[in-house]
């Protein structure tokens, strides 16, 4: 599939709570455009979900369509219409 | 009348399904918020053996999620999984229960692994499921990961040899204070008991065999936004633990003193096998402060901090979160 296509990014309630943002509507052509595009919609959003060289925080997982994007050699996936990208993070507490 | 009767006509488990779980031995590390409800679904349903592995103590702020603990138990000052086994011994007289007052970690967790059927997590922190995973992976023994903060959590399951594991999750251990915590986002003592009986319900599954029935991925919930999710989690070919099958926080020393988080305390570990006489100490430091003494811990007021001491020479110490001070401290009144 090519060219862009209007996505949903969602980012998960404790990041929802902290910036304001529960989701990002966006265009995007590759999974890396729709990821800086959504983060774009809120400064904070970066500094929850990044670390200062860009890559995710280790404990952040971001799913694109069910595949966790760790395992992908890079983000420069083409988008299809429909494909959900999914924010979560590993949570610590019990 | 049958204690299970109503379990028991779950058809998924019926009378053979019983029998399973009554000859099943699973160890529960940690017994907050998450183990506390683990320990309970599991000695309720009749599961036959139970190791409780805990480090800490009762408190008050405990109590408005952590289910099996009471006021009494915050007045004798008892170790988590004491109260716990007492509560549980209770609840249900058929089942075994070993109590494990100890910080679980490179040098104890293998044997808390090994001869049983699976592992549940109610630990509070990553470095202790990474020492889980790496001890699970190395045994073939299957764990359930769960983790709870604010009104949103997560479990997976882990069956080592054929699915992923913790390591192909996160890749690695993310620094301390890099996620939020229950000490400093808060938590919502519903969605610890979701999250809990998530984790218990595929105990179950495990147990009984029915891996066809397992999530198959990472739960993920959100209470307050009534989110459910289940996202699948594929191995990762660069998987040092259940890939490479090197097992390197099993061989990481443990840490000297480490500060738990959100609690403006400190713990100190003594080395692997040291003991300390209770009794011995309580006369040592009755004359420099209030001092008090149960059968699994002493408790002493000493430089404006409270220093819990146990019997493997392991210390809470409570007023500070700078371990050099807590090792000072320590060396002070204990000994280096």
């Amino acid at each position: 599939m090519t060219g862009r296509v209007r996505v949903t990014v969602r980012f998960p309630g404790l990041v929802a709570q902290a910036t304001g943002v529960s989701h990002a509507r966006v265009e995007a052509g590759t999974l890396r455009e729709a990821i800086d595009a959504a983060l774009a919609s809120a400064p904070a959003l970066r500094h929850h979900l990044c670390e200062d060289d860009g890559r995710f925080r280790v404990h952040v997982l971001c799913f694109h369509n069910g595949t966790n994007t760790r395992l992908l050699a890079a983000l420069d996936v083409p988008l299809g219409e429909g494909d959900e990208i999914t924010f979560a993070q590993a949570i610590s507490g019990g | 009348m049958d204690r299970y009767a109503k379990q028991v006509l779950f058809a998924p488990i019926g009378k053979e399904g019983q029998k399973r779980l009554a000859a099943a031995r699973v160890t529960v590390v940690g017994l907050g918020a998450l183990g506390s409800v683990l320990a309970s679904h599991l000695a309720r349903a009749g599961v036959g053996f139970l190791r409780l592995c805990d480090r800490d103590f009762v408190e008050l702020d405990n109590l408005h999620r952590q289910v099996l603990f009471d006021e009494d138990d915050v007045r004798s000052g008892l170790p988590k999984a004491a109260a716990a086994a007492a509560k549980l011994a209770r609840t249900n007289s058929e089942v075994r229960l070993e109590t494990r007052v100890c910080d679980v970690g490179p040098a104890n967790v293998e044997d808390l692994v090994r001869d049983v059927d699976l592992v549940l997590d109610g630990t509070d922190n990553f470095e202790t499921r990474f020492v889980l995973n790496d001890a699970c992976v190395k045994h073939g023994r299957p764990w359930v990961y769960g983790g709870c903060v604010g009104s949103y959590g997560m479990a997976m399951t882990v069956l080592p040899g054929e699915g992923p594991c913790f390591g192909c999750l996160l890749g690695g251990v993310p620094s301390p204070g890099s996620s939020p915590t229950c000490d400093t986002a808060g938590v919502l003592n519903t969605a610890v008991a979701v999250v809990a009986s998530l984790q218990a319900t595929e105990a179950f599954k495990v147990l009984l065999g029915r891996h066809d029935a397992l999530a198959g991925g990472l739960q993920t919930v959100d209470l307050w936004t009534n989110a459910f999710q289940i996202v699948k989690v594929p191995r990762s070919p660069q998987c040092d633990t259940c890939g490479a099958r090197r097992f390197r926080h099993l061989e990481a020393a443990s840490t000297g003193a480490v500060t738990l988080c959100g609690r403006n305390a400190v713990q100190v570990t003594a080395p692997p096998g040291a003991t300390i006489d209770l009794a011995e100490a309580e006369r040592r430091l009755a004359p420099l402060g209030p001092v008090r003494r149960n059968a699994f811990l002493l408790k002493a007021t000493l430089d404006g901090c409270e220093l819990t001491l146990f019997p493997d020479a392991r210390a809470i110490i409570q007023g500070t979160d700078d371990p050099a001070r807590a090792r000072s401290i320590y060396a002070k009144y204990v000994g280096a």
